[in-house]
């Protein structure tokens, strides 16, 4: 059955009514990111399950939970008051029964005074349409069911309908269970296990059938019924015993595997570990250098104080200072030494009198005779010449007085201006070396700085090589670290389980011949002849329980057989344009399950297989399991719907799986934006004879992304490019 | 897969030949309307049909069951 049609009325970016047609061969819808393409994807799904994607919880949620988001913001925006209608159609057709369903699921809404609200539950309507029936709705819930399984069975959905991100969940390397699941889910081999089944359960009864006739026909039923016990219990023992060796030797083989899969590993395992070592010490050592840097920082602001570099610049007012302060002291002396003069003046007077001025001795005397010797006259005791006689000697006194008064009086800040001036002696030559030493410290900081900067450099290269070896390699850094002691611990297992194994085998052999004796007793012990009939039918069971066990095992092979081929011959389709492109894949069995591996042209495992590569062999074991099916079985009735199903990949791979698809489905709808930024691959994509190509879209918002804060305007324009 | 298929492949399994269920060669080009009596070959398609028609493993093993007695 494939997808005709899908119409969108009002979906999310779809604003109005939209519809896309598809063919068979290879649809693409191209956009870029943000464009709507995973709304249409979105849209298909939402039909089918009731179910949309819901970016801000990365999951498919029921509508209820996302019913405020279906409706386009546009049609919200200009509805007028009353109904809302958010829809979408998917038209599918059954070629073979040239039988027409279209699905079309519809959420409500109602605009009041501005305001909407959406229904919590959504409507699906189906319809059916014959070469006989115009359009019939089916109304049946269970009919309704059915003609979704017909579309796509649940356990193929997985691997039919995928957005590119989930390819890695699809197949999990590390558990062989999902790829023998999804073998047994699109192969033929169920039906195989349930035929295998039914005769296993016939062949029981017939032996059932036997023994009872076998039993009344002994001469002594007493002893056949201990026999039998006998003969049971030992049955009984020896499949717990076989069980046991099975598992024993299920555990040995694992471990082996495992001490393969790491004694592969090791080179690389110790490459890891050597790299992480590394990476320690430089981390120490950065570390280190990081807690220096800091301190050398800090300090270079304590040392602004301490090695006095405040005083950066200074040198100019020492200098000044010290001229002031030369000055201060020369002023202070010439002071000092004009009031010294002066008063060697003054007491010079006291002995000599100076002009017009009679000298001490003779004024004393000239008071004591009261007589001034100047004029020759008389000068009693309380005249007005005695008093100015006086006076002469009074004046001296005083002016000597006054000029001692005054030097006393006078501050005198040598000695402090000294003491500053010795000080600032003693930094003059800290000032000289200041700029050095800074320049000194900053070429430390920067050294230190250069250092660090060089350590983390040489930290993310290491960081990068042990990412590449991760990668390349699938081996984490504790399982490196841990590999020798888990090969030596594997070892042990072995060896432990040697010693099981022999001992088990030994016990079943000894039970086999045991019950192979018991088995003749009994035997010997009927009387007259057990009808051949019983006997035959007991064989033929055996004969048609063996075959059927035989036949599975062989079917199951052949089809492993063809996977390989299938899955080699896409993942070459698919690496055609990858210059990287290496490796055969194999289907490793390990216990009746299977899980897919990489050789080399020697048959030997690669181990460091990037994470590209492990996916693209993932989706070739997928695809290698459809087309092994594709002529026989129903799957390639399926459509493969995926969204942007090489974004892991790149653009390497884009056409080789455009090629691949189109071969391996009859019809496969991919969303892609490879072809939006890249014309010269969309021109390929146009044009290659390889592709049988379908209908090719191209979506386009009428508002970019980066101006779409208001969606109240926006819509999605699709054009057709063929 | 058609039943005539899985019969065949069924068929086409050594222990038909060795123990001259049938001829060499012959399960290749087996028909399902084949008129064939051994009662191994019977039972199997008695299997096949009834499997393919969806009945349960406990019915189609008591069908089969029922068919082999007849045949014997």
């Amino acid at each position: 059955m494939i997808l005709k049609k899908v119409r969108l009325l009002n979906f999310m970016c779809y604003y109005g009514d939209n519809e896309f047609e598809f063919t068979d061969g290879l649809n693409v819808i191209i956009g870029d990111n943000g464009y709507g393409k995973s709304k249409i994807y979105d849209a298909i799904y939402w039909v089918m399950y009731d179910q949309c994607f819901d970016t801000s919880a990365e999951e498919f949620r029921p509508t209820r939970l996302v019913n405020n988001k279906l409706a386009s913001d546009r049609a919200v925006h200009e509805a007028e008051d009353g109904r809302i209608k958010c829809s979408v159609a998917l038209t599918f057709y059954d070629s073979n029964k040239e039988e027409t369903y279209t699905l079309e699921r519809t959420l409500l809404g109602t605009k009041k005074d501005g305001e909407t609200n959406f229904g919590t539950k959504s409507n699906l309507k189906v319809t059916k349409k014959t070469s006989l029936l115009s359009g019939q709705i089916v109304d049946n819930e269970d009919k309704i069911e059915r003609i979704k399984r017909k579309i796509l069975p649940d356990n193929i959905k997985p691997y039919m309908w995928f957005q590119g991100e989930e390819i890695d969940n699809i197949i999990d390397f590390k558990n062989s269970e999902t790829l023998t699941k999804a073998i047994n889910v699109l192969s033929d081999i169920t039906k195989f296990d349930n035929i295998s089944s039914i005769i296993e359960s016939l062949y029981s009864t017939a032996q059932k059938e036997l023994r009872k006739k076998q039993k009344a026909l002994s001469k002594d039923e007493k002893q056949s019924d201990e026999l039998e016990e006998k003969i049971d219990s030992k049955k009984s023992k020896l499949t717990d015993y076989e069980l046991q060796l099975k598992n024993a030797k299920k555990e040995s083989d694992k471990a082996q595997d495992r001490i393969d899969d790491l004694l592969a590993k090791l080179d690389v395992a110790e490459k890891i570990r050597d790299l992480d070592n590394d990476r320690k010490n430089l981390e120490e050592n950065f570390n280190s250098t990081v807690a220096k840097l800091r301190q050398a920082q800090y300090s270079f602001h304590e040392k602004l104080f301490t090695r006095g570099w405040v005083l950066k610049g200074t040198q100019s007012l020492f200098e000044k200072y010290s001229e002031k302060k030369s000055k201060y002291d020369d002023d202070k002396l010439n002071q000092k030494a004009e009031i010294q003069a002066q008063k060697n003046v003054k007491k010079n007077l006291q002995t000599r009198l100076p002009v017009n001025v009679p000298e001490p001795i003779y004024v004393n005397k000239m008071l004591d005779n009261e007589h001034c010797l100047v004029c020759d006259r008389e000068a009693p005791k309380g005249s007005d010449a005695h008093e100015a006689i006086k006076r002469l000697l009074a004046d001296t006194e005083n002016s000597i007085e006054k000029l001692e008064k005054e030097e006393s009086s006078n501050f005198n800040f040598s000695n402090s201006f000294k003491a500053l001036y010795d000080n600032g002696l003693i930094q003059k030559d800290k000032i000289n070396d200041i700029d050095q030493d800074i320049a000194n410290t900053l070429s430390v900081i920067e050294d230190l700085r250069t250092q660090k900067d060089q350590l983390k450099k040489e930290v993310q290269e290491i960081d990068d090589e042990l990412e590449n070896y991760i990668l390349e390699s699938s081996i984490e850094l504790n399982e490196a670290k841990r590999i020798t002691s888990e090969i030596k611990a594997k070892q042990s297992i072995i060896s432990d389980q040697k010693t099981e194994i022999g001992y088990l085998e030994t016990k079943i052999q000894t039970l086999t011949q045991e019950i192979g004796r018991l088995e003749k007793k009994y035997e010997n012990l009927v009387l007259g002849d057990v009808p051949s009939k019983l006997i035959t039918k007991e064989e033929i069971c055996d004969d048609l329980n063996r075959a059927a066990k035989s036949t599975r095992n062989r079917v199951y092979q052949q089809l492993i057989e063809r996977l390989e081929d299938e899955a080699n011959k896409h993942y070459r389709s698919m690496m055609q344009d990858n210059k990287s492109a290496r490796g055969i894949i194999r289907l490793k069995q390990y216990d009746g399950k299977y899980t897919p591996e990489l050789l080399d042209d020697e048959g030997n495992r690669f181990t460091n297989i990037n994470k590209g590569n492990l996916l693209l062999i993932k989706l070739a074991t997928i695809m290698a399991i459809i087309s092994a099916r594709k002529s026989t079985r129903d799957t390639y009735l399926y459509t493969l719907i995926s969204d942007a199903p090489m974004s892991v990949f790149g653009e390497d791979y884009t056409m080789g799986f455009c090629k691949t698809a189109s071969q391996v489905y009859r019809q496969s709808i991919i969303m892609s934006k490879d072809f939006y930024k890249n014309d010269d691959l969309r021109g390929q994509l146009m044009n290659s004879d390889d592709i049988n190509l379908g209908k090719v879209y191209m979506v386009t918002p009428n508002i970019p992304e980066s101006e779409r804060e208001n969606r109240l305007k926006l819509t999605t324009e699709i054009e057709s490019l063929n | 897969m058609t039943r005539e298929e899985l019969l065949r492949t069924y068929l086409e399994d050594e222990v038909f030949e060795e123990n001259g269920y049938l001829e060499k060669g012959e399960a290749e080009n087996f028909e399902w309307s084949e008129g064939n009596n051994e009662p191994i070959i019977q039972v199997l398609k008695t299997i096949i049909k009834e499997e393919a028609n969806g009945k349960g493993n406990r019915t189609i093993t008591r069908l089969a069951n029922k068919v082999l007695d007849n045949k014997l």
